[in-house]
């Protein structure tokens, strides 16, 4: 299909090849992980991304593309924003859509929003009850936006509604930040991450990972409001007192700072 | 016709029985009622007349097709080079006045050279004149000197006929520059436009075509696929009419009508132009799910609402064009069920207000292009309603202090940004200083402080990212 096709606009989509007749949710609910994710793969490749991995900064963990990731903590909007500009620096094409409660989407500062991604390219919905966030969030992670969806939600979502946002996404190809102000649940998210303020920078913590490593991270910004490279914070924990008996004194090699903020709640020490 | 004017009830128009009795608009009803006991009157309906004065322009795009309202109570046509259609002027008089004779009504027609000559000819002709309702061309300078001065429709009417000039011949006599001085340049204009010396621009309208279908049953339906069916079959003359037209609607309002409780209509919006049947069917269903229809429904109407060209577009099969399709679609499917209105997008704020300063705009159907003021990066990435803190240690900010169950200890500050009220607004605000506090305790602060309060000076503006 090189060059291009008359497209009818009113048809409101483009003309695509009569596929096989794909399963519907519930059907595909009802399938087992494996044979779901083997339904998917059945659809062919992505085309639009080089790669499946969202890579937000050297060293930390991946955000994979399809999938739906939980975010905890009051720095959460700033790396969620992050994540929706790494996705824009990928390909431009990328929108960002924030779905949440009217307050919480109100709050956004145009030009705060400005300073990550181009605020023509954001799509704000608010939705009032918490089953119509996670409606539209469904209906955002399924339409084939490729957007970065960004879901401000209150409570951390249930294993169930976690697994149906979990296969919208993965029908739709987005990418799901599920901001969560309380408390996060059991879910099915990839990855959940804790994100804190402290005085200079952000506490980055990878509480759960599915597929990869955990730990905890030290973002620090840099003059131009770039981030800088992160530092393992697992370095700059205080080394356990070492029992009486042992007479050799710590590393010196080490450093060891206090920990600013609070304690990385769950947080493993990386490999 | 009657109408209550000055206090009284006052007949407007009245017909030719009336007239023979007697009777002249401008009357009070009470004194035509002792004129004619038997007399019938109505009061006046000005949104009626005014529908079927539309009726009528939709009847005359028959004859011409400039045709012009002029409220109250008459209609132009502009019969330039038509004539000859109906075999000269005076059989196309006929026919109009036959069509209109058809209809049940009275009308008073008049051709002339000018819309103005028409209008006071059809109006005033005198009973015993040579010429007919036909103005002969070159003529309407000669024939309308003998109408009266009402005719002109300007507001000197009654000082002219105080100086006893009656008649627009009389008017005419005088010189212009005299008439213009002592009542105003638009008698002036009135006389000039009456002859042709200034030109009269037509105001025709173009034909609005309503875009609507409808369907009524011998019994009425209540199951909600016979309901989904007749959507599909009024709904497809339509899409074709608008597909013939290259046209698209923004909106579809189905009526629906049960023969014990009335109508009910249900709404459908869409983020572009579409006249695709699929596609309302798909939205629709929600809706028509939601109907109680305990006795059925009979009546159904499907209308277009914001009708818009709809322009085909060549693109190439590129990432872009599958995004920008894919986010119409979620606009569509989410503001169906949520309200258009809850779909927005950032827009820049022309205050420097706090609360001003988180501004946005609908999404749907909206193309504007913003200018982006210079970033203010000193300024917080959410900004909500200001919520007051408990100061535990004093201090301009304070040193220590507690929000949303959380102390805090102040570390470092930068400030103060003063923000002035808006005098000229209806709510101008108050005078405000705003700090940028980082914490000790890891999040940046947006401290609002109202100089001039007494207590509750410091509250929480906005949160840094």
């Amino acid at each position: 299909m090189a060059g291009g096709i008359a497209f009818d606009e009113c048809a409101g989509r483009v003309f695509q090849t009569p596929a096989i007749a794909r399963p519907s949710l519930q059907v595909l609910h009802s399938l087992p992980a494996g044979l779901r994710r083997q339904v998917h793969l059945a659809d062919g490749p992505d085309s639009f991304r080089p790669s499946n991995a969202l890579g937000l900064l050297s060293g930390l963990p991946k955000l994979l593309w399809q999938r739906v990731h939980e975010v905890t903590g009051l720095g959460g909007l700033h790396f969620a924003l992050t994540a929706a500009k790494r996705a824009r620096a990928q390909d431009n094409a990328h929108p960002s859509i924030i779905i949440g409660t009217a307050r919480d989407v109100h709050a956004l500062r145009p030009e705060g929003l400005g300073a990550y991604v181009p605020p023509a390219s954001v799509t704000m919905i608010e939705a009032g009850r918490r089953a119509d966030i996670l409606w539209t969030a469904e209906q955002a992670l399924a339409a084939k936006a490729q957007a970065v969806v960004l879901i401000r939600i209150d409570q951390g979502p249930t294993l169930s509604e976690s697994r149906t946002l979990q296969i919208a996404a993965e029908r739709g190809g987005s990418l799901g930040l599920i901001l969560i102000a309380r408390q996060a649940r059991s879910s099915a998210c990839q990855t959940r991450w804790d994100c804190q303020p402290v005085p200079d920078g952000w506490d980055w913590t990878v509480v759960k990972n599915k597929t990869g490593p955990v730990g905890q991270w030290r973002i620090r910004a840099g003059p131009d409001g770039s981030l800088l490279d992160p530092i393992p914070l697992s370095r700059l924990t205080p080394q356990p007192t070492p029992p009486p008996h042992d007479p050799t004194p710590p590393s010196a090699s080490v450093v060891s700072l206090p920990p600013t903020g609070p304690s990385p709640t769950g947080a493993r020490p990386a490999p | 016709m009657t109408r209550e004017v000055k206090g009284a009830q006052r007949l407007v128009v009245a017909n030719a029985l009336a007239s023979e009795a007697g009777l002249v608009p401008g009357q009070s009803l009470a004194d035509a009622r002792a004129i004619y006991p038997d007399l019938l009157t109505e009061p006046q309906n000005a949104v009626r007349d005014g529908l079927l004065l539309s009726a009528l322009r939709r009847w005359a795009d028959q004859f011409s097709p400039k045709v012009e309202v002029t409220p109250p109570d008459a209609l132009i046509l502009d019969v330039s080079g038509m004539a000859h259609l109906y075999r000269g002027e005076a059989a196309m008089m006929d026919a109009i006045c036959d069509s209109l004779t058809d209809l049940h009504m009275t009308v008073r027609c008049a051709l002339a050279d000018t819309p103005m000559a028409a209008r006071a000819w059809a109006r005033f002709r005198p009973a015993n004149h040579p010429y007919s309702a036909i103005l002969p061309a070159g003529q309407a300078i000669a024939a309308c000197d003998a109408l009266p001065v009402e005719a002109l429709e300007t507001d000197a009417t009654e000082a002219l006929h105080l100086l006893g000039l009656r008649t627009i011949g009389a008017l005419r006599g005088k010189p212009s520059a005299e008439l213009a001085r002592r009542f105003g340049l638009h008698l002036t204009d009135a006389i000039d436009r009456l002859i042709g010396r200034r030109p009269e621009p037509m105001r025709a309208e173009t034909p609005t075509r309503p875009f609507a279908t409808r369907m009524t049953l011998p019994d009425p339906i209540g199951l909600i696929d016979d309901v989904l069916s007749i959507l599909e079959r009024i709904a497809t003359p339509l899409m074709a009419r608008l597909e013939k037209d290259g046209l698209g609607a923004l909106g579809f309002t189905l009526a629906v009508t049960c023969p014990d409780k009335g109508s009910q209509s249900l709404h459908v919006g869409f983020s572009r132009p579409m006249r695709e049947t699929r596609a309302l069917i798909r939205q629709m269903r929600p809706k028509i799910d939601t109907l109680n229809l305990p006795f059925g429904a009979d009546r159904f109407r499907l209308e277009a609402t914001g009708v818009q060209p709809i322009q085909t577009r060549q693109i190439h099969l590129g990432s872009e064009a599958v995004i920008e399709d894919a986010m119409e679609r979620l606009v569509t499917i989410v503001g169906n069920r949520l309200g258009f209105d809850r779909i927005r997008r950032p827009a820049p704020s022309p205050s420097h207000r706090a609360e001003l300063e988180c501004n946005s705009e609908e999404i749907a159907d909206n193309d504007t292009a913003h200018v982006w003021p210079a970033p203010r990066p000193y300024r917080p990435l959410q900004i909500f309603e200001p919520e007051y803190l408990h100061v535990l240690d004093e201090g301009r900010p304070p040193a220590r202090f507690e929000w949303r169950r959380q102390a805090y200890r102040t570390r470092r500050v930068q400030g103060p940004e003063r923000v002035a009220p808006q005098w000229w607004a209806d709510h101008p605000g108050r005078l405000s200083d705003y700090y940028t506090v980082t914490t000790e305790e890891g999040p940046t602060l947006w401290l609002r402080r109202l100089p001039m309060a007494a207590d509750q000076e410091w509250s929480v503006a906005g949160l840094y990212a």
